[in-house]
């Protein structure tokens, strides 16, 4: 029996590069955050006293780390802890929305930037926006576009974070919907369902998992994006962050990192084993969805 | 076999097919020769007929099938139901395809009802899912979901699926080929019912002589010519004696089943007195 090989969308190939090591990314965002606040700290400086950084930079370590040592339990180091941890939370809350804001924005930009659904000029068109979007860093999206439409504060971090996320999330989504399986979507066809039939019943049910994983690791990025943020004015950790600095209160300083790494990695290992789930099924019921992705998206 | 027409039949009248030097080549990817697999096929299918379409594997069956569909455009000829070209999935057609292609995340219900017209009203539409079901010998796996079936149950879902519409053109790829042989004659008595009932014209890809002979008005071979240029073409027609439902012992039969299984390069080990 033969069977016909229907052509196959354009799409991407289907090993993704392997996981980017993500305590090497956080320990990353967090040097990226301490240059910004020698700089900050070092701005009066003059030149000579760049020779001594190393120096100073070894002293900051070794304060912070005693303020991370101090007993949690006991005042006022306590307070560090818990003040941290709550502005911790509404960084994972600007996070959250913008991931949100993100995901409903780019699901149906990612449809219009398939080839296999929308016709070519209107691809061509989205596709355009989408690589603009992902040009643009989110820093420059928050100062330059929300700051002077809602002034400083979550809701410019939130959305900076969002429209930022519509470019990547868009372009994910596009190329899930260009590699879905022809099969079903062919024979939803043949058997008379309209246009907006087939996407519902033989596009959005195959992609699904695949775009949402995205949305999942798309969180993960976007705490560390709100975290930086934070340090503009956007709320959250990042603003404590930028004040501890002023008043040069390492340990406080060690203690909110500690927090940021804390947290971060533990909603990294939470959201990748759902990821997880969600593309190779429930181990347990013995339940193999469409196809083994690898579950690690492409670096965006 | 006893059989009542479903009761909300939306049937649209069966309508004719003309194949006029239908030809189908495929540019070859990536720098390779363009592949011929269809050439020069004419054929007239008139209302109601059924034709059963036979050749080797791999010779273009699926690919004319979807030349009338719809789902693929030839490169050479045309293709027109009832005096009107095919546009892209052409809704006076209904296919099953070879492989039953069904919607893994829906039930078997939902799976036929993509099929059912959507002028159909939500509750005749309903009915009519259910008596499809139970014609297909299904009802009782009505709530079950694709992975649960066996690939027989999916290909008599798939066939159900492309009544649903009472199409004026019914095209068939190997409908009963995963079924046990049981099956596989009870499916072919329904098609007949179905047809007498309820007429199409129907186009059946199979690759069982027999079925052929059974179901058919004309069986058409096709295949390439050993020395002519590449791609399939229509080598033969065979008319078949007789009125459905026919009797699968018949002598008359017997004959043209050799000759077809001559014409198809198989020995069948029959001997004309
Ligand atoms: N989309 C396609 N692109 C290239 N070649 C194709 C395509 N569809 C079918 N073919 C080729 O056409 C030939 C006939 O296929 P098919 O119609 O499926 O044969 P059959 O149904 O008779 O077994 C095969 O050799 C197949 O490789
Ligand atoms: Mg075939």
């Amino acid at each position: 029996m033969s069977t016909i090989t229907p052509p196959r969308a354009p799409g991407r190939s289907f090993t993704p590069p392997p996981a980017p090591s993500k305590l090497r990314e956080t320990i990353g965002m967090l040097a990226v955050t301490l240059v910004f606040a020698l700089a900050v700290v070092l701005a009066d400086a003059n030149w000579p006293r760049l020779l001594e950084a190393p120096a100073v930079l070894g002293e900051f370590v070794v304060l912070m780390t005693q303020g991370v040592l101090q007993n949690p339990l006991e005042a006022p180091t306590n307070e560090y802890w818990t003040r941290s941890l709550e502005l911790m939370i509404e960084s994972l809350h600007i996070a959250w929305i913008g991931t949100l804001i993100g995901a409903i924005l780019s699901f149906p930009l990612g449809f219009l930037a398939a080839r296999n659904v929308a016709p070519p000029g209107v691809v061509v068109v989205v596709r355009q926006i989408l690589n603009a979007i992902r040009a643009i860093p989110e820093i420059i999206f928050a100062i330059a576009i929300m700051l002077p439409i809602f002034g400083l504060g979550p809701l410019a971090g939130a959305l900076a974070i969002g429209v930022n996320s519509v470019g990547t999330l868009g372009k994910l989504t596009s190329e899930a919907i260009e590699s879905i399986d022809t099969g079903p979507v062919e024979s939803a066809r043949a058997s008379g369902a309209s246009r907006w039939q087939v996407i519902r019943y033989a596009m959005v049910p195959q992609v699904m998992p695949e775009v949402v994983a995205y949305w999942l690791y798309r969180f993960e990025i976007n705490i560390r994006a709100s975290a930086i943020l934070g340090v503009l004015g956007a709320g959250g950790i990042g603003s404590i962050l930028s004040a501890l600095f002023n008043i040069r209160a390492w340990d406080r300083i060690g203690v909110t990192l500690a927090v940021i790494i804390i947290v971060t990695l533990i909603i990294d290992a939470i959201s990748g084993s759902i990821r997880h789930r969600i593309i190779h099924g429930a181990a347990p019921r013995g339940v193999r969805r469409r196809r083994a992705l690898t579950p690690e998206p492409p670096p965006v | 076999m006893s059989f009542s027409a479903p009761s909300t039949l939306a049937t649209s009248p069966a309508l004719p097919v003309r194949l006029a030097g239908v030809g189908r080549t495929f540019a070859g990817a990536d720098g390779a020769p363009d592949r011929t697999v269809l050439r020069d096929v004419d054929l007239d299918i008139a209302a109601g007929e059924i034709v059963a379409l036979i050749g080797a594997s791999g010779c273009g069956k699926s690919t004319l099938l979807r030349q009338i569909s719809g789902l693929d455009v030839p490169t050479e000829g045309d293709v027109t139901i009832d005096g009107r070209h095919v546009v892209p999935a052409d809704q006076r057609c209904a296919v099953a395809f070879q492989e039953p292609r069904l919607l893994p995340w829906r039930t078997l219900t939902r799976n036929v009802e993509v099929g059912i017209p959507r002028t159909l009203g939500r509750e005749d539409g309903r009915q009519r899912v259910a008596e499809l079901l139970e014609l297909v010998q299904l009802s009782d796996s009505a709530n079950l979901r694709p992975r649960q079936i066996s690939g027989g149950m999916a290909q008599r879902v798939s066939l159900a699926r492309a009544f649903a519409r009472g199409p004026g053109v019914l095209l068939l790829d190997e409908p009963f080929g995963a079924l046990d042989a049981l099956t596989r004659l009870t499916m072919q008595d329904l098609l007949v019912d179905i047809h007498a009932v309820e007429p199409a014209t129907i186009v059946l890809v199979t690759h069982d002589v027999d079925e052929a002979l059974t179901l058919a008005d004309r069986v058409v071979l096709l295949g390439r010519d050993p020395d002519g240029a590449p791609g399939a073409s229509i080598r033969r027609i065979v008319e078949v004696p007789g009125q459905r439902p026919r009797d699968r012992a018949d002598a008359e039969l017997a004959e043209l089943r050799a000759e077809l299984l001559d014409a198809l390069g198989v020995d069948s080990h029959h001997h004309a007195h």
